[in-house]
């Protein structure tokens, strides 16, 4: 193999080309990236710019002297528009840049409300420029409305809290995390926000925004109105594949790849947000999954198995998301949707640190810990170990005795 | 090979321990701690996935 294009200059991208070169892949490697920006860190965009004024440089990923070993031919700032798999070749502005291998990694997008492009104060989050944006807001706001209670909703939430303004955060569902947690444990981390001051409101959605140039008012499916001068919308993301329509890849909610992270055609596979592969781990079919975690696991796995076919290893990891807010820290692991139980393992919900687990069958198939780093390992290496619901409970017994 | 942790940007993920339990632990503190700073080379692969692991790129492997 002497060509090698990864499309993506995110987490995934980055990590693929490290470890391509690692594995003393000589051959010339393009890396192709939308954004201006070298390869930079997310999950600070929604933590720590926007609680305190950190230099948005201290989030690029790669040294000078790491990128300068890496040899790569970067191309920053342009999208990959078109994928001829039959020609081998991605088209970037007027070039194409033909390919012996190709890995796909152009990640997701966040997903808007209609309308919201018309009018100024309404915000998504997923890059430098929209957190920069959300965290100058944030000084001249008073009312900040919060649309969504997922990780991103719920962590600006607390930024905006911490900047002391008002927030209210609508969220469609009985309660925060609800699709990912159930409503019990959804519902205790309500309570992080309500003991902040936040005023929460679930089972509601937002119908539309007023204002003149700028957003001033937020509609509620219940007829009522809440004040805003800032709003920030987390309703998820979209993965980017739009510039593959014609390419003959399967697309559907992402790239969908065999456990191999393969695409379907010997030579493509793809990484991180955008691919959609079944986790062994999982069981069942393939899944689109948003983590950090998962882009730097495929992107080691998508550079093994496209070097070495003929060895391929299938996608096999405990899903594991984090997430910052005000001062607390709540960690997930392995499948917490379709439980037979959900039950606290240590504390309860009223506490301010406690680990709930998610029972199904005889496993424990997934754990929840609010500020409970040491134990949420102990669970996290149980799960690795497919270890057993009444391991977990034995677990439970040593750790608060 | 010479394993730096820099604690402060620790979050108690536990990727590390997860993927070498040698070389880190996630100690009471919930702050992961070097059990062993220099290990030999058998560890590489090891701590080199504990090192692209870390959500908050704490740990540098140096060989």
């Amino acid at each position: 193999m002497k060509e090698i294009v990864v499309v993506g200059a995110s987490l995934a991208g980055l990590r693929i080309c490290q470890n391509l070169r690692r594995a003393n892949f000589e051959g010339n490697l393009t890396l192709v990236g939308a954004e201006k920006h070298l390869p930079y860190d997310r999950p600070p965009l929604s933590k720590t710019m926007l609680s305190s004024e950190q230099d948005p440089g201290e989030l690029t990923l790669v040294s000078d002297s790491e990128l300068a070993e890496l040899n790569l031919n970067l191309i920053l700032g342009s999208p990959a528009t078109r994928l001829d798999t039959a020609a081998r070749a991605v088209t970037v502005g007027d070039e194409k840049i033909f390919y012996d291998g190709l890995i796909i990694a152009t990640g997701a997008r966040a997903r808007k409300l209609l309308k919201t492009d018309d009018m100024d104060g309404i915000h998504t989050l997923r890059t430098i420029e929209d957190s920069l944006a959300i965290r100058s807001a944030l000084h001249s706001s008073s009312s900040v409305v919060i649309v969504g209670a997922g990780f991103i909703g719920s962590e600006v939430a607390a930024a905006a809290r911490h900047h002391g303004c008002e927030v209210s955060i609508i969220e469609a569902g009985g309660a925060p995390l609800m699709r990912g947690l159930g409503l019990e444990v959804g519902s205790a981390c309500g309570q992080l926000h309500e003991s902040h001051g936040v005023n929460l409101r679930v089972g509601v959605q937002v119908q539309d925004f007023y204002g003149s140039q700028t957003v001033e008012e937020v509609q509620l499916s219940d007829g009522s109105r809440i004040a805003a001068d800032l709003v920030v919308v987390g309703v998820g993301a979209t993965p980017n594949t739009e510039w593959l329509n014609d390419s003959g890849l399967t697309i559907d909610d992402g790239v969908v790849c065999d456990a191999s992270l393969n695409a379907g055609i010997p030579g493509v596979y793809a990484a991180g947000d955008v691919a959609r592969v079944p986790n062994q781990w999982m069981g069942g079919g393939p899944l689109r999954t948003e983590h950090w975690t998962t882009a730097t696991e495929h992107a080691a796995l998508a550079a093994k198995n496209l070097l070495q076919p003929a060895d391929s290893t299938p996608y096999d990891s405990v899903p594991f998301v984090w997430s910052d807010q005000y001062e607390d820290r709540i960690q997930i692991a392995g499948d917490t949707g379709g439980f037979d139980e959900v039950s606290f393992l240590i504390g309860s919900g009223d506490e301010e640190a406690f680990v709930v687990g998610y029972r199904k069958g005889e496993h424990l198939a997934g754990v929840m810990a609010l500020n409970s780093m040491r134990p949420f390992v102990q669970y996290r290496r149980l799960l690795m170990a497919r270890g057993q619901w009444s391991q977990a409970l034995d677990l439970a017994q040593e750790m608060d005795g | 090979m010479q394993i730096t942790l820099e604690v402060d940007k620790c979050i108690g993920s536990g990727s590390c321990e997860m993927l070498a339990p040698e070389v880190f632990e996630v100690g009471e503190d919930g702050l992961a701690e070097l059990l062993d700073a220099t290990p030999g080379s058998e560890m590489e692969s090891k701590c080199r996935a504990a090192e692209e692991s870390c959500p908050t790129q704490a740990i540098s492997v140096e060989v």
